[in-house]
């Protein structure tokens, strides 16, 4: 083997000097020799070992649980600050509207499907009334709520509308407790999903392989 | 007496046992029509029945724990207990076993990243509560427990229709939440996984590259075959990226060593699909893994690792061991087995004759889709190392690799055919699907094509997908005129290399 061709193996196959030389001896290398030398590696058998089956089993496991865990600690949060987030928000909309919450939520949705339905109606093509109603979809409703109660609090200061004072306080107390109340009872029921998927009594599969028993296997 | 006694009571009263075995006994075995395949569309398939002494076992836990919930919850007496066990153990019977939804079909649900996920579930959820609401399922499940529990009423009249009110609502509410809960559980099993390396909290305490690759290559081997030796005897018997490449001009030497590969996955496959044929009961856990991770390899945006040598090392165990499964999987449809007699009895019974009885194989939704990451997988895999070598990938690590991908490629691409021209024969004999016009073997071809397209969309991608990976592998005139004249594929993986070239 010439120079220039340890030279063209040294560009094409980005090897070193060393294994561009060392690769024109390999070619008169008997096969066993070859297998010593490439396909054996004991390097790299001694590292396949460190990753065991049980290492993957526990991975997996892991994997699986956060996920199901996550789920149904996202509902049972859900369940738990919902009726205190309602409450906040009332009690913000009764701070600003001086005691109608009610009147403004009525205003914002009415509001709000009016302008919607004039965007719809005057928009110039179709494809730019969707973009517009997307464009609109937090800002209208959060601009229409803002406006709304302000109407409610200059008719309050001009006389049209009484002012009412609420009891925040004990409402977000209670709220709290229905909160956990509520968290509770979803706790029950999850653990009623849970186990369907997880446990001796875990139904719930993912069967990846090809079926063979159809004596086991049934159709839809 | 307290409330499990007075439930138990009730229980030997009624003999409700019966009744839910008569149930679970009509919903989980096949009935004669519904024992010939029919596929309408792609999300339909086969699946395992679960073990009924564990669906006992979980009914009867749903039963007590939904009435424990409602003496805790409803202090109204032994009526909304009963409607609240009733609703639980219905809402089991109705969401989890009929239509197979124990089985978790990962392709109803996308995956989502960040803000938009939570909206996702909003209206996921709602499509499917409007979904189900429309379906006399709901209405089953709410009036059925109401009506049981009206044996239990105490009282008058206005205080039973009181009572009966809160019934619904109480069963509304619970089949709702319950419902909610099981689609949130299968919507976050069903997510990709975004990083693979997030899964092995290992990777981040090791600081060399060699290590976090030979590590995460020992991970996805394992994950994705399930089986430690062939993973390990995959990473041994790689060689180093420097010494494979140095091979490359060294004909004879190099030529070996591609034989040596080619004949090793083949029995890699060859073991695999035994496996796969013997259908293990794997745990969920490892099966959502294996499924994930097959997704996330198939990403376009897979890449792990900074070093070239190391990662083409990785490349090309990685891609071996999908080789390997892909063509593992294709022997596995594709092998004839003696039919049960299960089976024959429904084979009499349609005309089909003893000869040409199909293949005994059934795929669902998720193997389907596994096997469809896998050749995504390959096809990213290659034009990925194409681009981090930046001459063809010809002259590559994988290059090595060349004949086996071509052979797993046409396994499976064979088996899929088998497994398909099987079930066309099964609907043909039943009458569920009409063989067109045309005769002899391009006829045959046509109908099967015909066949594929209507009622396996998912199979045909699939199809798809190994045509476009064997061009990529064999593009480029050299080259595709090299494996055409190959002597280590056999005469029918010619014809089919040939039958895409053309």
């Amino acid at each position: 083997m010439t120079t220039r061709q340890q030279k063209l193996n040294q560009t094409l196959f980005r090897t070193s000097p060393y294994q561009a030389k060392q690769s024109t001896h390999l070619q008169f290398e008997s096969r066993p020799v070859m297998e010593k030398n490439l396909l054996i590696d004991t390097h790299r058998s001694t590292l396949a070992t460190s990753t065991s089956a049980s290492d993957v089993s526990i991975t997996s496991l892991i994997y699986f649980y956060r996920r199901v865990l996550s789920a149904l600690f996202m509902l049972l949060s859900l369940l738990t600050i919902a009726p205190t987030c309602c409450v906040v928000v009332l009690a913000a909309l009764s701070y600003m509207s001086c005691g109608h919450p009610a009147f403004v939520a009525i205003v914002t949705l009415l509001v709000t499907m009016f302008v919607r339905s004039q965007i719809v109606r005057y928009a110039p093509t179709k494809k730019q009334a969707v973009r517009a109603l997307r464009a609109s979809k937090i800002i209208l409703p959060l601009l229409c709520v803002i406006a709304s109660a302000l109407i409610c609090r200059l008719c309050v200061y001009v006389g049209v509308m009484n002012r009412k004072i609420g009891t925040s306080s004990k409402n977000l107390w209670s709220a709290c407790q229905t909160g956990f109340y509520l968290g509770t009872l979803g706790l029950f029921l999850n653990l009623l999903v849970l186990f369907r998927f997880v446990g001796p009594l875990a139904v719930g599969e993912c069967f990846t392989s090809a079926l063979e028993q159809f004596l086991s296997s049934y159709i839809i | 007496m307290n409330p499990s006694d007075s439930f138990i009571n009730t229980i030997t009263n009624l003999s409700i046992v019966d009744a839910i075995q008569s149930v679970l006994e009509t919903i989980t075995s096949p009935s004669k029509d519904t024992a010939i395949p029919k596929q309408n569309n792609a999300n339909q398939g086969y699946f395992k029945k679960p073990v009924t002494f564990i669906v006992i076992l979980q009914i009867g836990f749903h039963a007590a724990l939904g009435f424990s919930f409602g003496a805790i919850a409803f202090s109204q007496g032994k009526m909304i207990s009963i409607t609240t066990a009733f609703t639980c153990v219905m809402n089991f019977i109705a969401n989890v076993l009929a239509n197979c939804n124990h089985e978790i079909d990962t392709t109803k649900y996308p995956s989502l990243y960040g803000g938009e996920f939570l909206y996702y579930v909003f209206l996921k959820i709602k499509d499917e509560t409007i979904k189900s609401m429309k379906s006399h399922n709901m209405a089953y499940q709410i009036t059925a427990p109401v009506l049981c529990s009206l044996f239990f009423q105490e009282g008058d009249f206005i205080s039973t229709v009181k009572t009966l009110l809160t019934a619904i609502g109480i069963s509304f509410s619970i089949n709702f939440f319950l419902y909610i809960s099981d689609t949130t559980i299968r919507l976050f099993l069903s997510q990709k996984i975004e990083k693979t390396n997030a899964l092995f909290p290992e990777l981040s305490n090791v600081t060399t590259d060699l290590s976090k690759n030979t590590l995460m290559t020992q991970f996805l081997t394992r994950t994705i075959l399930q089986s430690s030796e062939i993973g390990k005897e995959i990473i041994s018997y790689t060689p180093p990226t420097s010494s494979a490449a140095a091979f490359v001009n060294a004909t004879n030497a190099y030529s070996i060593l591609q034989e040596n590969h080619f004949v090793h996955t083949n029995q890699l496959a060859g073991k695999i699909s035994r496996f796969f044929k013997s259908a293990p009961n794997l745990h969920l856990a490892e099966e959502i893994l294996r499924i994930n991770t097959l997704a996330n390899l198939s990403l376009p945006h897979y890449a792990y690792g900074t070093s070239q040598e190391e990662l083409m090392f990785h490349f090309s165990c990685i891609m071996k061991t999908l080789c390997v499964y892909v063509g593992g999987f294709g022997l596995a449809i594709s092998l004839p087995v003696v039919p049960s007699d299960y089976n024959k009895r429904n084979y009499h019974e349609s005309k089909l004759s003893k000869e040409e009885d199909p293949v005994e194989t059934w795929l669902s939704p998720s193997a389907i889709l596994e096997i469809e990451y896998a050749v995504q997988s390959i096809l990213r895999l290659l034009s990925g190392s194409s681009k981090l070598t930046k001459n063809s990938y010809y002259f590559s690590h994988l290059h090595l690799l060349i004949p086996s991908m071509l052979s797993s490629l046409h396994l499976l691409h064979k088996g899929i055919h088998h497994y398909c021209s099987s079930q066309m024969k099964i609907e043909m004999g039943t009458g569920n699907f009409a063989m067109g016009v045309g005769t002899g073997v391009h006829g045959k071809e046509a109908n099967l094509n015909r066949f594929i397209a209507v009622r396996h969309p998912n199979l045909k991608r699939i199809i798809a997908a190994c045509e476009d990976t064997t061009k990529l592998v064999t593009s480029g005139e050299r080259v595709e005129e090299e494996w055409r004249q190959s002597r280590l594929l056999n005469n029918e993986c010619k014809v089919w290399l040939n039958s895409i070239l053309e």
